[in-house]
């Protein structure tokens, strides 16, 4: 996995459009929370969200590098 | 920020321990000034985390990260989250635009002014329209633009690295205060949302039932539309907070939507009826108000629950069942209404005219029963699970719309670039080399103040808090930064005066003193991982910044003066346009869009005052609230209307009345009132011979002819109101005697 990427001739790290990318499936995974209820059974909600950022952005992260 | 609620049951007297009693005091305090207290040590662990990672990064200019910090700290962590989102946004576009304009004029410093003066324009004029956390992104979109372009005038090729450094900046300033703001002991919008619904419904409810019970003045009844029109603001701007927290209320949008829209509606319904009453009770020569009595009281009774209105969701399916059994009374009621009518018509105690009166009247209680019930049901549902509300599909779902007066808007763009354009020539013209920063701090205030309630008194205080943070800022830079080692005394020796302008800032009359301390604290003391001494720079950058707001106030009390968010003659001039837009648009939800509109005139309304309402105000705020009654009878008859095909006479009749409204809404004089009370009351009369022969006579169309002729009598008996006629100032004694002197 390259450690940058060109975006129309601009170098990018990688990990930064991960994290983007994270962010947005963290967008979809709270909303979902949200739906079906989760976050009643959450003590912190924002610390959950956040943790949960963490993880998805862990995960892409290991799985490319 | 402090809580009145918690305060109000501590303050309960009653035999209690010393213990007990230190416990209370504590509480009380941490509801009022911990709140504070826990504002500034979270906006300051941001800023300060912010300007650490800044360092650790080597990053161009740490103080931009920082800054962001001040300006996203905001009390609840879904408005700080909002602004954060769009100040992203906006962030990310003016970098854009800043790229695009340097590339097309490198060298063309005249042709690069005029397009980001008209791009300023554009985005001021976009934040104007908005007023709420969106319009933040079109000032960022604005400036940030402006940031970029001004100091790469002199060094095109710089321009990226410039747009790189801001972005990183800005990103990491709103990372540090989202991750702070979100993690340590957050305060929820959506809990304060739950207060704002209670607190509306439960004046509304108060509202309807003191009136029905006669114990509302008109005065009264004026300031409670103007608290409505504000509680109905805040809770679609405390929606739009909460909307980017994690949590649950974000599956409640569309109701909170729907709330909010039922809550108008029925409001309006009651007004109208109730006008309706007190006309007729000024006249004093009709029986309706006594036969409508028995009605009045059993909505007066179903609305409370015991001796208030219901608190909670919860409480309110209890109203919710009155309600329904109410609905089954409802009819029986009604017809015993109209025997009694007709008993004393043929006793000849009362003139037959009376029955179109009862007739108006009722049919209004019916709908306030409908729209009143729908609210309920809303507000009842609301704490529920997804699972167990019953969608009604058949209602749709509008957002509340804000509608600011397009003169304003156009005159805070032009206002804008104008101030951008004087600025940058005299800057080309000075050569000073701090007028860069000038040109920049006018333009980022210009922007900011359009779309704020009261511009003036916000660039005052931010001037304030500018001026006074320069002699603090000299202190610290010359007399304690020079002698410090490594961060941490950094920030031992930055913290104090921080302390005390963000504590400042939680103070809602002065916060914008403390903003622009700290602002311009954390800007001319300018923290860098090689910190440079120059008193030169920290007198141009200082002078500069505090003659840029200067300039921007300046600009706001010459350029359009008159011409400012809530301005008064604008607002009423807008009401007319609306009212005309009822008569002839053809676009669908003509009703929510009307009232919404008005409603978000008359929030502006309440902005824009000062103190009390002087006569003028109220007057235009009585005028918002007949024309809404007159907007609301307008929709009506012209739905009603589309039930005729057309040619038929009912029908060209009733377009006339419509078309006569419009002609006297477009121009508003005498002449075209009286033709069109005429067309009114000819068209009544033609309603009055309905059946004009048996093929007509369905029981549908009679309906249609009665609701015509209700609305029609309430067009009219609108149409008397004074407050339609054009204000008159009166002009005052004193006045008078000192243009004499």
């Amino acid at each position: 996995m390259p450690r940058e990427i060109a975006l129309f001739g601009i170098l990018m790290p990688s990990l930064l459009i991960l994290f983007v990318l994270s962010v947005l499936i963290n967008v979809v995974v709270d909303w979902l929370c949200g739906h079906f209820g989760i976050y009643r059974y959450v003590w912190h909600r924002s610390l959950f969200r956040l943790c949960l950022l963490v993880c998805i952005f862990g995960a892409l992260s290991l799985l490319i590098y | 920020m402090s809580d009145t609620a918690s305060a109000d049951s501590i303050d309960k007297p009653g035999p209690l321990s010393s213990g007990a009693r230190l416990w209370r005091h504590a509480q009380l305090w941490i509801a009022s000034e911990g709140q504070r207290w826990l504002f500034v040590v979270k906006t300051l662990l941001a800023a300060f985390l912010a300007l650490w990672l800044a360092f650790r990064f080597g990053l161009d200019s740490p103080r931009s990260a920082m800054m962001t910090v001040f300006i996203v700290a905001l009390p609840s962590s879904g408005m700080a989250l909002e602004k954060s989102i769009y100040r992203l946004g906006g962030t990310l576009v003016g970098c854009a635009v800043a790229l695009v304009l340097i590339g097309l004029f490198p060298q063309q410093a005249i042709l690069l002014f005029i397009s980001l003066s008209i791009w300023i324009g554009v985005c001021t004029a976009g934040s104007a329209l908005m007023r709420n956390a969106r319009s933040y992104g079109f000032v960022l979109a604005g400036y940030t633009a402006c940031m970029i372009a001004i100091p790469a005038v002199a060094a095109p090729a710089e321009v990226f690295n410039l747009a790189v450094a801001r972005v990183t900046e800005i990103s990491l300033g709103i990372l540090c205060a989202a991750f702070i703001n979100d993690m340590l002991f957050p305060r929820h919008q959506s809990d304060q949302l739950v207060t704002v619904v209670r607190r509306l419904y439960g004046n509304f409810a108060q509202l309807c039932h003191d009136a029905m019970q006669g114990q509302l003045s008109d005065d009264q009844l004026e300031k409670l539309h103007l608290q409505f029109a504000v509680e109905v603001a805040a809770l679609e701007s405390g929606r739009a907070a909460a909307f980017f927290e994690a949590g649950d209320m974000r599956t409640r949008n569309q109701q909170l939507h729907a709330f909010n829209a039922a809550a108008m509606v029925s409001l309006t319904t009651f007004h109208t009826l109730h006008q309706l009453m007190q006309r007729m009770r000024t006249r004093g020569n009709t029986l309706v108000p006594q036969l409508m009595m028995p009605l009045y009281a059993a909505f007066s009774d179903a609305l409370l629950v015991s001796t208030q209105p219901a608190k909670t969701a919860a409480e309110a399916g209890i109203t919710l069942e009155k309600l329904m059994l109410l609905q089954q009374h409802l009819p029986q009621m009604m017809s015993d209404a109209r025997r009694r009518l007709q008993m004393s018509i043929q006793a000849s105690q009362a003139d037959p005219s009376q029955q179109l009166d009862l007739d108006t009247a009722l049919e209004l209680t019916q709908r306030f029963n409908d729209e009143f019930s729908h609210l309920v049901t809303v507000y009842h549902n609301l704490p529920k699970r997804l699972s167990e509300r019953q969608v009604n599909s058949l209602i749709p779902i509008l957002a509340y719309s804000t509608h600011t007066p397009i003169r304003i808007v156009l005159a805070s763009g032009l206002r804008s670039t104008a101030t951008l354009l004087i600025l940058v020539f005299a800057w080309y013209g000075l050569n000073w080399p701090g007028a860069a920063g000038a040109v920049i701090l006018a333009v980022i205030f210009s922007g900011l103040a359009a779309s704020s309630a009261n511009p003036r008194s916000m660039i005052r205080q931010i001037t304030i808090g500018f001026g006074s943070a320069i002699p603090f800022a000299y202190f610290c830079a010359f007399l304690m930064l020079n002698h410090v080692e490594g961060y941490l005394m950094l920030v031992l020796s930055m913290l104090p005066f921080l302390v005390a302008g963000t504590y400042v800032s939680t103070i809602r009359e002065v916060a914008g003193i403390g903003m622009g301390f700290n602002l311009m604290f954390a800007q001319i003391i300018a923290p860098e991982n090689l910190m440079r001494f120059n008193i030169v720079m920290f007198l141009n950058e200082s002078i500069a910044q505090v003659i840029g707001l200067a300039v921007a106030g300046l600009m706001f009390a010459l350029i359009f003066p008159r011409h400012l968010q809530g301005a008064r003659p604008h607002i009423a001039d807008s009401l007319w346009e609306e009212a005309l837009r009822v008569c002839v648009s053809d676009k669908p939800h003509l009703r929510h869009n009307f009232e919404s509109r008005i409603r978000d005139l008359l929030n502006q309304l309440n902005m824009g005052i000062r103190g009390t309402a002087d006569q003028a105000t109220r007057h235009t705020l009585n005028q918002a609230i007949t024309l809404l009654e007159l907007g609301h009878a307008i929709i009506d008859l012209r739905e009603i209307n589309k039930a005729w095909i057309d040619g038929h006479p009912i029908h060209r009749s009733q377009q006339a009345c419509i078309n006569a409204l419009a002609d006297w809404f477009r121009k508003r004089e005498p002449r075209q009132k009286e033709k069109l009370m005429i067309l009114l009351a000819q068209t009544s009369a033609l309603l009055q011979q309905f059946p004009f022969d048996q093929a007509d006579f369905t029981a549908h169309k009679k309906t249609l002819v009665q609701r015509a002729s209700s609305n029609l009598h309430l067009i009219a008996s609108s149409l008397q109101d004074p407050a339609l006629d054009e204000f008159v100032a009166v002009p005052k004694m004193t006045e008078g005697l000192l243009h004499a002197t």
